[in-house]
């Protein structure tokens, strides 16, 4: 289906994506996720052709796109301020690609009819989009992407700019939808839970280019490195240089300074420390937080390391704990 | 509680007091003035003391000539917003600053300006008379319509450019983008998406040049020779010329209405339509013209807004510089190139001429005119923003009262004056000391919309503050008021003075003979023979330009972001 590669763009001088390159199957759902500024935005748009890159290709089914201007591709984009057109209403909204692909008018009312149903937005037709609420406007934005039955749908973080209810309400809509339409698509977030609700496959993006790319659960079990574990909130890193113990530890890498341990604040286990492991810990518990079952408890060791873990029971603030990792729930990271 | 009511009450109305009587005595009575000569003249002749075509005519060539001068303006200044808009170029700010200049200039001065260029003794002549040995000058574009609609065009194509350029440079392009990844063809994205979101500001843009061009007096006075005349042009001569004040009246209510009517419309077009949806957070940035489409759009635009908007006035100041012929009084003596002589005959007392008036004392009126316009519009201006700012529900009302001195052309004003106070004992052999009243109502509104906003800005507050802390409301003026308002003053006071100094409309009736302003001095220079004079018409008029330049971009610089007053 989609390739993009090596794609070069510079951004006031500074590359913003850097030799960049993946793939995208037939009806699949991926979620590229980076930080504001990574370039998400930026790549989504040159895959439409709105935007040129420096160099590299996009690819369909094998044909290079240089030569296929934005309004041939067929790519949906939906985007993240959703750009519905203030002069149009709701039902022109929806209907402009449908207009601009010349279909009958008696064939684009029904198709603009099915889409407005499946938003429940049926009354709204006659509706001025600056009326909208931010729920609805997304909606729309859509519904209006969808419309005009793109072969490829793109998202540019379609949940940014609305709040946490309403964000977690339409996820769940949202991935309904996108899987009813078995399109392939190209969700950016700079979230990760909304990447792991929604995406088959997740490509992190950073410096340019797409450091790992793998099912949530590959992401989560072997991140490529500790920028991707920190991006990803999978728990404490803590570089060799940190651990009270230096000894060597079978089976794993030479420690060196490049190297940065992840500790799980799950796997964190409480009371006294244990020979057969390095990652023995003491400290205080500055804070500790019900999460459900759990508690999420912040620990300040003696040499100033903040350590997350999670415990089966209400820590006292100010107390001292003990806390170890087996070496076998411990990873070992590039930094 | 209800006597401190009562107090503010009357507080209010002394307030309203003082610019209200000025403007019932200065404004609104000349304008009742006309009003009644006009209908009872014509009520008690039976409306047989003139011909319907001398209404019609002037007014068929003003809208005829306003009609052209906003199409061609239009079609100069969209392609220009969009250059500025969009495009990074070399030179790109500067040429940004250049366009902006002729649209502070006065009318003398586009007249002299364009006199340098295309007039018999301008440069285009007199290098075309030397490339080819002529001995007159090849071509004569003055006194003609082309020579108005050229002035027209340098004159107004900036508004479209500000206007419409700033709603470009501000829409969201994520619309546009929108429109072509839903398979809209750039072209046709531009004119389903962008084009209509731009209208509202094109549509002020074109009432707003209309408007300028409908009332424009001095360009067409000075560059349309005798057999064009607008409104403007010919109520001018029916009062100075042919002593007709019934018809110059009639044709002045003419000219009211319609310049009330395209206020309105521009009132009506300048309402927000869609909120801020179609407005960027931030403002698109600039890019590099690539292809050869574009390039050539961008070398193009560069090269006709060079010719067209900044020849001019370059034409002007290296013209006054220059001799070509040789000085009258000084036969024989041919003295070709460089020289400094037209400026320091201004101030020389060299008296050959029947109507010959110092350049200095001109130069010298004017200062004084300039003087007391700035002072008075901005005291006037300050109390009724005041005055306005109290009466809270009722300033919708009461606002446009102020405001509708900018609907009054100056020439209007002009004849109201005449009509008024002309034949009065009281101001017998001293009319022109009328001008600055005249300079200052023209001013008045703009010295309004300046202090206006920076008053409201002033947190109640902050007022409430320092009256608690014991600061009596004099004090509190002084303390509170006086070093926020500073620039807002400064920049009205600026805006009074170089108004002041370039206005030639209301001058023009009220000047005496032998007391005229810079402006009025030019154009008689300008109308007589002789090197001499031609010569100072143009040394004045660069210094008008340099004066007027000089105050806008100090005005610019100290006016607060984000204020405009058109």
């Amino acid at each position: 289906m989609l390739s993009v590669r090596d794609i070069y763009k510079t951004y006031e001088g500074a590359p913003l994506l850097n030799g960049l390159s993946f793939d995208l199957a037939q009806g699949e759902i991926i979620c590229l996720l980076g930080t504001s500024g990574s370039g998400k935005s930026t790549l989504l748009r040159i895959i439409a052709g709105l935007e040129e890159a420096e160099s590299g290709a996009v690819y369909w089914d094998g044909v290079d796109l240089a030569q296929t201007p934005a309004h041939k591709r067929g790519f949906g984009l939906m985007f993240q301020d959703y750009a519905l057109f203030p002069h149009r209403n709701v039902y022109d909204n929806i209907a402009f690609g449908l207009r601009m692909q010349k279909r009958p008018e008696a064939e684009i009312e029904k198709i603009v009819g099915e889409r407005l149903k499946s938003i429940r937005m049926e009354n709204f037709a006659k509706r001025p989009v600056t009326e909208l609420s931010g729920g609805e406007q997304q909606r729309v934005a859509l519904a209006r992407a969808l419309a005009s039955d793109p072969r490829l749908l793109m998202l540019d973080e379609p949940l940014g700019a609305l709040d946490q209810g309403l964000r977690e309400e339409l996820t769940q809509e949202l991935r309904q939808t996108l899987r009813d339409s078995h399109k392939p698509v190209i969700y950016v977030t700079h979230d990760y839970q909304e990447a792991f609700g929604l995406a088959d496959r997740l490509l992190i993006l950073h410096d340019g280019v797409i450091v790992q790319g793998g099912s949530p659960q590959e992401l989560f079990e072997n991140p490529a490195n500790a920028w991707v574990a920190g991006f990803l909130g999978l728990g404490n890193l803590i570089s060799s240089n940190d651990l009270p113990n230096d000894r060597i530890l079978s089976g794993q890498p030479e420690p060196n300074d490049e190297t940065v341990w992840l500790l799980r604040p799950f796997d964190a286990r409480t009371g006294d420390s244990r020979a057969d492991t390095p990652f023995n810990f003491e400290g205080d518990v500055l804070d500790c937080i019900y999460m459900g079952e759990r508690y999420r408890t912040k620990l300040r060791t003696p040499q100033g390391i903040i350590l997350s873990i999670e415990t089966p029971s209400l820590c006292v603030t100010g107390e001292q704990i003990k806390v170890y990792w087996q070496v076998e729930d411990v990873l070992c990271l590039k930094s | 509680m209800t006597r401190m009511m009562k107090r503010s009450i009357w507080q209010t109305l002394l307030l309203w007091s003082l610019p209200l009587a000025f403007l019932l005595v200065f404004f609104y009575q000349p304008l009742v003035a006309i009003f009644r000569l006009v209908f009872s003249t014509q009520f008690s002749q039976g409306w047989k003391l003139f011909r319907w075509s001398q209404i019609t005519k002037p007014l068929g060539f003003t809208l005829y000539q306003a009609t052209l001068s906003t199409i061609l303006t239009l079609i100069l200044g969209l392609p220009a917003a969009y250059l500025f808009a969009c495009f990074q170029f070399a030179g790109r700010k500067f040429l940004r600053v250049l366009i902006t200049i002729p649209f502070i200039l006065p009318t003398v001065v586009v007249a002299a300006a364009f006199n340098t260029l295309l007039g018999t003794r301008g440069w285009l002549n007199l290098g075309l008379m030397s490339l080819f040995n002529l001995s007159s000058p090849p071509i004569n574009m003055l006194n003609s319509l082309s020579a108005i609609l050229l002035a027209h065009v340098f004159y107004n194509t900036s508004i479209v450019i500000q206007m419409v350029g700033s709603s470009l440079s501000r829409l969201n392009q994520n619309l546009p983008s929108a429109a072509q990844n839903l398979g809209a063809s750039p072209w046709r994205a531009f004119k389903e998406v962008t084009l209509p979101l731009l209208m509202p500001s094109i549509l002020s843009a074109t009432l707003m040049v209309f408007l300028f061009d409908f009332s424009s007096f001095g360009v067409v006075l000075m560059l349309g020779g005798p057999q064009f005349s607008t409104l403007e042009v010919e109520i001018y001569n029916q009062a100075m010329n042919r002593f007709n004040l019934p018809v110059a009246g009639l044709l002045s209510i003419v000219q009211l209405a319609f310049t009330l009517l395209v206020s309105v419309l521009i009132n009506r077009s300048n309402q927000p339509r869609y909120g801020n949806a179609a407005i960027a957070s931030e403002s698109s940035g600039l890019r590099i013209a690539k292809g050869s489409w574009e390039k050539a759009f961008v070398i193009i635009m560069v090269t006709v807004l060079l010719l067209l908007m900044v020849t001019p006035t370059v034409s002007l100041v290296t013209r006054s510089f220059f001799s070509f012929e040789a000085a009258r009084g000084e036969r024989g003596e041919l003295n070709t190139g460089f020289t400094l002589r037209y400026y320091h005959e201004l101030f020389e007392n060299r008296e050959q001429s029947l109507f010959y008036v110092p350049p200095v004392l001109a130069i010298r009126n004017s200062m004084i005119y300039a003087g007391i316009t700035m002072l008075l519009a901005t005291t006037l201006g300050l109390i009724s923003v005041y005055a306005i700012q109290k009466s809270g529900s009722l300033s919708p009302f009461l606002e446009p009262l102020f405001m509708l001195p900018l609907g009054a052309s100056a020439v209007t004003l002009g004849l109201g004056f005449l009509i008024v106070f002309g034949s009065s004992v009281l101001t017998q052999g001293r009319f022109q000391a009328l001008i600055p009243v005249a300079h200052s109502l023209v001013a008045l509104p703009l010295v309004i919309r300046t202090l206006l906003p920076a008053l409201r800005g002033i947190p109640v507050n902050l007022r409430l503050a320092a009256t608690s802390m014991g600061a009596s409301p004099s004090r509190a003026f002084r303390e509170v008021d006086l070093p926020i308002l500073f620039r807002a003053i400064a920049v009205s006071l600026l805006f009074a003075f170089t108004i002041s100094l370039g206005e030639f409309g209301a001058s023009s009736f009220l000047s005496n003979t032998a007391m005229p302003t810079i402006p009025i001095a030019i154009f008689r220079y300008l109308s007589q023979p002789g090197a001499l004079n031609y010569g100072q018409a143009l040394a004045m008029s660069s210094l008008l330009m340099v004066v007027c330049v000089a105050g806008s971009v100090i005005i610019e610089r100290i006016r607060l972001p984000g204020e405009e007053v058109f």
